[in-house]
Order: C-alpha cells, then structure tokens, then sequence
C-alpha cells in the first residue's frame, strides 16, 4: 500500500493488539480501527466459529464468530465476540473497508444466525466488510493491494473485485472468501469514495470457492 | 573420504532444496512430539517417486494474446507502456472498468471486466453446465493444454471447481432473513496437474479460472500455465519416515472447523489419507520467486474430543532422497 503512497495509520502486531481495542465503546472498547483515521482497516488473526448460540449481552443468541487475542505479555489472552464489533466510521477520513483476514470471519451459518439474531458487526458508514467463509491463509494480501491499486500494470480493481481475484492466489484448498457491506458500495475503487455514506440495503456475497 | 563427505552434503543439498516449502502459509506449527501418532492411510495409489520441477521461461501466444485484447475490447490506445519489463503485456479502457495483464514468462493471464458482474442484474448468468461448456471452449483459446488439467482420481474426466456466486440481500438494517437471493456469475476452474498431481491453492498458482457474469459476458480470467520442467527425482518416503518427520516439528496443521486448539488433552492422532499436492509460486506475490514447483503431503488426521471424531489436516514434507 505505501507503495500506491498510502501511509500506515497504526500497526499494532502481536502483544500490542488488545480485545478493548476491537471492542465498542458499549463494551468499554477502544474501537480502534474507527478511531485513528484509517479508511482501509486490516485485521489478520485466527478465528473461529460457535456453533451454539451465544447470549452474552449484545449477541442477542447468535452463533457467534470468535476472536482470539493473545495480549501476553502485558495482559491476559482473551476473545473478542463479533457482536462486540461495531466497524465504520463517518467523514472522509473514517472507516469505510474492512479486511478481517482471519479463517471464517465471515462463516454464511454464523452470518444468517447473526441476522436473526438482529445485529451486524458494523454500522452505516462502513461500504464494505471483506472477510471468509472458510479456512484462508494470508496468501492474498500483497495482491489484492496490488489490484486494488493497479500497481506493476496489473488491471486497477475495485476493493471487492480485488478481493475476490485475490482469493486465487492463496495457498490451501479450498478457499472461500465472503463479502458485506452494503450494495451500493460495491463498485468502490480506493479514491472517490470515502465521502460517501451508504444508502443501500446490506448485501451477504458469498463468492465461489477458490481451489 | 573426500569423495563420500562430498556426495553427503549433495543429497542434503537435494533434500533441502526440494523440501524448502514455505509451511508457514500452509498451517500452523505441529510441535506435539509426545502424542501417540498412528498411520492408517492406504498407500496403494501413492506415488513411489516424485519430481522437483523447475520454471523456465515461457511464452504466451499472438493468438491468445489477441484473442483476449478483442475479449476486452481494447485498442492501441489502451495499452499501457512497460519499457522496462518487455515480458508484460497491459491494457486498461479509460474508465478502469476492463482491464488485462499478460506477463509471457510467467504464461500469466489476468483480465477483468467490473460491468459483467453486477450483483443486481442475474439475466443470462450461465448455469454449471452452459458456464463449464463455454470455459471449456475458452482453454485453447488461452494457450491451456487440457491433457495437464487435473482429473478425477476415479477416471479420465477434468475435475471442475468452482461454482456460483450468490449474494444475498438484507433490509437496510441488516435484521432477520434475507429478502431476496441473487445468484450473479458463476465460476469455472480447471487446476493443473504435474505427473497427475495437483498443485494446490487457486488457480493463480497453477490453472485457469473463467468467470460469467450477466449475459453470459466473461467478468474474469486468470491463468497461471509456468514452463515447469522436470529437474530432480526423488524418493518417497515410508509412512514411518513420514510420521518422524511430523514428531521432529516439520509439518504443519490445519482444521476447516478449528483455529485455535488444546493439543494437550490429546493423546492418539490416526493418519486416515495422504495425498500429494504441489506448491507453486503465483506470480506477484514474492520480488523473488522460488521458481520452481515441489511436492508435499496432506494426511488427513482423526483426533477423538468429547466421544466424537474430529477432522484435521497436517502438510508435511514428502520427497526423500534424491533418485541418480
């Protein structure tokens, strides 16, 4: 991405991430990718999936979709339950795309569940949530940054197009990437966009899968 | 004397150079050297032998080079400048919406076309077999030889992956089911095979992936067709080598169901299957690629939690010692 003169707004890697800083403030979180002025936020972690409902205050009883955060040494390994997520966040500088690069992150099961349930983990500024449906490696990620930004002349994408050709490039089979957001979103390139706010209805794609 | 140290480092040379797979992408450590691991897997179909191959440089055809210029409709005028890398081949439209990427050493194909697939509009988006029947008509188009497709292990027919897209649409509020289902394009992929192996990962890695939008209109292509050529033979492996290999910490482990898990309270691991795959670089992603495609194993494991079996994966090296 620096490549395409973007700048890093933070990285917080290993003992440095926290469960506050991806929880919401509801939960006494730090919510940090809607907080320091990123507009392309990426989460790359493990993840796992419930496959019972989960009544936790916010979880309203869905299956939720898990996330482990080490913390050592300064703090305690915990979990971050989707529903405690609340991505996106207004004006130009906000958070408008999200990669969560984790395996299932975006499970259809847990996802259908989750709208029963009546919640999503983002709100109406964020375009769209970029995550899987199945076990993925990191395999992607170089690519997709180079599609998204049409860098060494490959085509110049938009963020979900990018996201889906990328899925080719991982490693393990098979692959399913998924997408949310909201609709009209969907054409979004990295410039032009981020100003707008989504006044579509809320989209689940589950694109083929990779082998 | 000289003579048997020099021929030693020449096998640990061979070995290491086949087994440089880059595990860490494929899984987790598998560091549980105390667990009781039992080998139950058939080996009839395993290959005895297995060859490195290495990628010289390829070519891509004026053929399909114009085949895939008059698919985008591109002119003269779309084409973009690359003094510096004459291998590559790239065109753009003015609006951003198709676009095409051919790197001839690399026999890598990438075209898209952002207008031929749009999640609202399903008229003419093929079905599986409309969708397999047109990709299949697009291989020699594209300069890819059909015999090195990976087949069906139980017969001569070309295993088809892919599949649709289906979207589905929610209230604004994102609650309750979903009010309508749109299935988009769907998506034809051939994998290649070396030696009746497949390598693994998407088609960016070794294979050809065709996608249709409405209409029936192509909204994506990539190819990935390396001039592999067969460079070293090895060996493969008894199950009791294998096995020493994944107690001495060199595989890796993956669940489809699990990320995280408490290897602890195990006690008995049972290798039910092995299959062989080959790793390959796609191209992009590395400033130095390793250029050259290997073998490695999947064995698929049965651990037993609560009364229940569980399914889990360990990649592993596969080759041994090199064959004169």
């Amino acid at each position: 991405m620096q490549r395409g003169t973007w700048q890093s707004g933070f990285i917080k890697a290993n003992g440095d991430l926290h469960a506050s800083d991806l929880r919401k403030a509801s939960f006494n979180g730090g919510n940090v990718f809607n907080t320091t002025n990123v507009s392309l936020g990426l989460l790359a972690l493990h993840g796992a999936y419930g496959t019972s409902q989960d009544y936790t205050t916010g979880a309203n009883g869905a299956n939720q979709i898990y996330f482990p955060i080490d913390g050592r040494p300064t703090s305690n390994p915990s979990w971050v339950r989707m529903s405690e997520m609340d991505l996106g966040s207004a004006g130009t500088n906000g958070l408008k795309w999200m990669g969560l690069m984790a395996c299932n992150s975006l499970r259809q099961q847990n996802w259908n569940s989750m709208q029963s349930a009546g919640w999503k983990p983002f709100n109406g500024n964020l375009h769209l949530l970029l995550g899987a449906n199945s076990v993925v490696d990191d395999g992607n990620l170089i690519i997709w940054a180079k599609y998204m930004l049409g860098l060494d002349l490959n085509p110049k994408e938009t963020i979900y197009n990018a996201w889906r050709d990328s899925a080719s490039f991982c490693v393990h089979r098979p692959v399913q990437f998924a997408i949310a957001g909201f609709d009209d979103c969907k054409q979004d390139m990295l410039t032009g966009t981020n100003s707008y706010t989504p006044q579509g209805n809320v989209f689940y794609d589950a694109l083929p899968v990779a082998q | 004397m000289k003579k048997i140290i020099y021929l030693s480092f020449l096998a640990l040379c061979g070995a290491s150079f086949g087994q440089n797979i880059p595990f860490r992408h494929l899984g987790s450590p598998f560091n549980q050297t105390n667990v009781d691991l039992v080998w139950a897997a058939p080996t009839n179909n395993l290959p005895r032998e297995l060859w490195v191959y290495r990628a010289w440089p390829a070519s891509v055809s004026t053929d399909t080079i114009s085949n895939l210029v008059a698919l985008g409709s591109f002119t003269d005028r779309d084409r973009k400048k690359s003094p510096d890398n004459p291998h590559l081949i790239s065109y753009a439209d003015p609006t951003d919406k198709r676009g095409l990427l051919i790197n001839t050493d690399w026999a890598f194909i990438h075209y898209s076309d952002a207008d031929a697939n749009d999640m609202h509009v399903t008229n003419g988006v093929p079905g599986k077999q409309q969708a397999f029947e047109m990709a299949t008509t697009w291989l020699p188009k594209l300069g890819v030889d059909s015999r090195q497709l990976y087949r069906n292990p139980q017969g001569a027919t070309i295993k088809v992956y892919g599949g649709p897209d289906t979207v589905f649409f929610y209230a604004r509020e994102g609650k309750g089911s979903a009010l309508a289902t749109n299935i988009c394009m769907y998506d034809v992929t051939f994998k290649r095979a070396l030696d009746g192996v497949e390598i693994s990962g998407g088609s960016a890695r070794g294979g050809c992936t065709v996608e249709f939008g409405h209409h029936a209109r192509i909204s994506s292509i990539i190819v990935s067709w390396r001039n592999y050529k067969r460079d070293k033979l090895y060996s493969v492996p008894t199950p009791e080598i294998l096995l020493k290999w994944i107690r001495e910490g060199k595989a890796v482990w993956y669940s489809p169901d699990f990320d995280v898990f408490d290897w602890s309270s195990i006690k008995k691991i049972v290798i039910t299957k092995i299959t062989p795959y080959y790793y390959s670089d796609a191209y992009g992603m590395n400033d130095n690629p390793q250029n050259w495609a290997s073998p490695f194993a999947e064995l698929e494991a049965k651990i037993e939690i609560n009364q229940t079996n569980a399914i889990f994966y360990l990649d592993c090296p596969i080759i041994g010692e090199t064959k004169p």
